[in-house]
């Protein structure tokens, strides 16, 4: 039973443990995680990390059997839904393809020479979430590799995920948008809004405060260039949405679901602040490498190296 | 054998934070909170009071670390669950099954701590999708744990629940 002979100092122990505890979630929150709370989050991260990589090691081919099984009786269904996706997307390519012509042949009549902005990205690997209530995660790789707070984060597709919030030497934390408390600067056609999202929901909410016409359902939703790079996808708008007076509110939908990502990239942004990437190994090793080639092979830029080739950003959504 | 008692609890921490981290946070219905879970059932063994609330404060903490919510929230709601887990640990002395239900029932109450006291403090974000879900997931999720993990560490950390081994 319990040793009830020890003198009993839990409840000293325990008041002081919460003050303790209450003492240092003011200083965070007043220090938005600056100075000693981010060296703190560093060193920890640092010395958690090559636990979790291995841990990840040895879990991903088991969880990966154990997911494939699980998902052998909807393969055909999702297979059957993937197929009439693919040919709506063909048919949406095709229309596409002919105003890319119909552009550059505008572009050469009026002699335009658009700036492509050349971002370096670097793909990782998500290797620990906190717990079932936070959606931030940890990537495989930090500042050492060129990862630095701010930087957005797409995933493999190309779609926005998120941002940076904390960079170790060589581990760093992505708050997903659905999650983060600064909203993001988006463009529905030619209007531009904020995006923020809205706790315990999936779906995000689109504010625009100069609204000069409706948005409707299926409308793309992408970034506007500010602490994303221009024309990242976003999500789509759920239900048709009319301005009141000038503005207007309407619920989206990201593309990204933040719980099943496995790789990602994190893109240097502003392009101004470029960091010189190096190639890493791990990346490829670990699948990374294949993620990016794929995503760079299907929205048209080079192939030549997975890290640190710069890619066009508008070619991402 | 003193050292003993603190470094095993502390692997058994370590342990629960990195496969938390790492494989719990794969899967969308079995979601325990294997931290939590430890440091509950880490008041059923011999380590002192005052050690499962410096266990409970520390595993809180370092999970704080590798998420983007405030730092000290977990510590504080881990503390405040071990400091009822040491409290009532004495009436679950029957068997597995009064200590799965009580695992599960402290884990409801951190959970729900855990997201009042984060609302408070203004940790909107953490309220993240399926909360309902989730909030039914983590107690269930916990109590079938505890069946595999309560002898063990009864087993480990010179347990003293009759019934568990």
């Amino acid at each position: 039973m319990t040793s009830l002979d020890r003198s009993d100092r839990s409840l000293p122990t325990f008041i002081t443990l919460v003050v303790v505890a209450i003492l240092l979630m003011t200083f965070d929150i007043r220090s938005q995680g600056e100075g000693v709370v981010s060296v703190m989050r560093g060193g920890v991260q640092t010395l958690v990390a090559p636990l979790q990589r291995g841990a990840t090691a040895v879990i991903d081919p088991v969880a990966d059997f154990i997911d494939g099984l699980s998902d052998i009786t909807s393969l055909r269904e999702t297979n059957e839904a993937l197929r009439a996706e693919l040919a709506a997307a063909q048919a949406k390519l095709a229309e596409a393809g002919d105003a890319m012509a119909r552009l550059e042949t505008l572009e050469a009549l009026y002699d335009l020479d658009l700036e492509e902005i050349e971002v370096g990205r670097t793909p990782a690997n998500v290797i620990g979430r906190p717990d079932q209530f936070d959606l931030a995660f940890q990537i495989d790789k930090g500042v050492n590799d060129g990862v630095i707070e701010g930087q957005p984060v797409i995933d493999v597709y190309g779609f926005v995920v998120g941002t940076v919030t904390q960079a170790s030497p060589d581990t760093a934390i992505v708050v997903p948008i659905q999650a983060s408390r600064n909203k993001i600067s988006v463009l529905v056609g030619s209007q531009t809004g904020l995006l923020g999202g809205n706790p315990g929901s999936p779906e995000m909410t689109l504010d625009i405060f100069d609204a000069r016409a409706s948005v409707k359902e299926g409308d793309q939703v992408v970034t506007a260039a500010n602490t994303f790079p221009p024309g990242l996808a976003v999500g789509e708008v759920l239900d048709r949405a009319v301005p009141q007076s000038t503005a207007l509110t309407a619920r989206v939908m990201p593309f990204v679901d933040v719980e099943s990502l496995r790789v990602v990239v994190v893109l240097a942004w502003p392009a101004n602040g470029q960091i010189d990437t190096a190639p890493t190994d791990e990346a490829e090793e670990s699948g990374g490498g294949d993620e990016e080639s794929g995503t760079t092979d299907s929205t048209g830029g080079e192939t030549t190296d997975t890290t640190e080739t710069p890619d066009t950003t508008t070619a991402d959504g | 054998m003193r050292l003993r008692l603190f470094l095993v609890p502390l692997a058994c921490l370590v342990a629960a934070v990195i496969l938390q981290t790492t494989l719990f946070s794969r899967f969308s219905y079995i979601t325990p909170d294997l931290v939590l879970l430890v440091i509950i059932l880490l008041a059923i063994t011999d380590l002192p009071r005052e050690g499962v609330l410096v266990m409970a404060f520390s595993g809180g903490l370092v999970v704080d670390m590798l998420g983007s919510t405030a730092l000290g929230l977990r510590a504080a709601v881990f503390t405040v669950i071990g400091y009822a887990a040491v409290k009532t640990a004495q009436r679950v002395d029957i068997g597995p099954v009064a200590i799965a239900l009580w695992v599960a029932a402290l884990t409801l109450a951190g959970v729900a701590l855990f997201l009042v006291v984060g609302t408070l403090f203004g940790q909107g974000g953490l309220i993240s999708t399926g909360l309902a879900r989730r909030l039914i997931f983590v107690p269930l999720s916990n109590l079938v744990l505890s069946f595999v993990v309560a002898p063990l560490m009864n087993r480990l950390i010179r347990g003293k629940v009759r019934g568990l081994l």
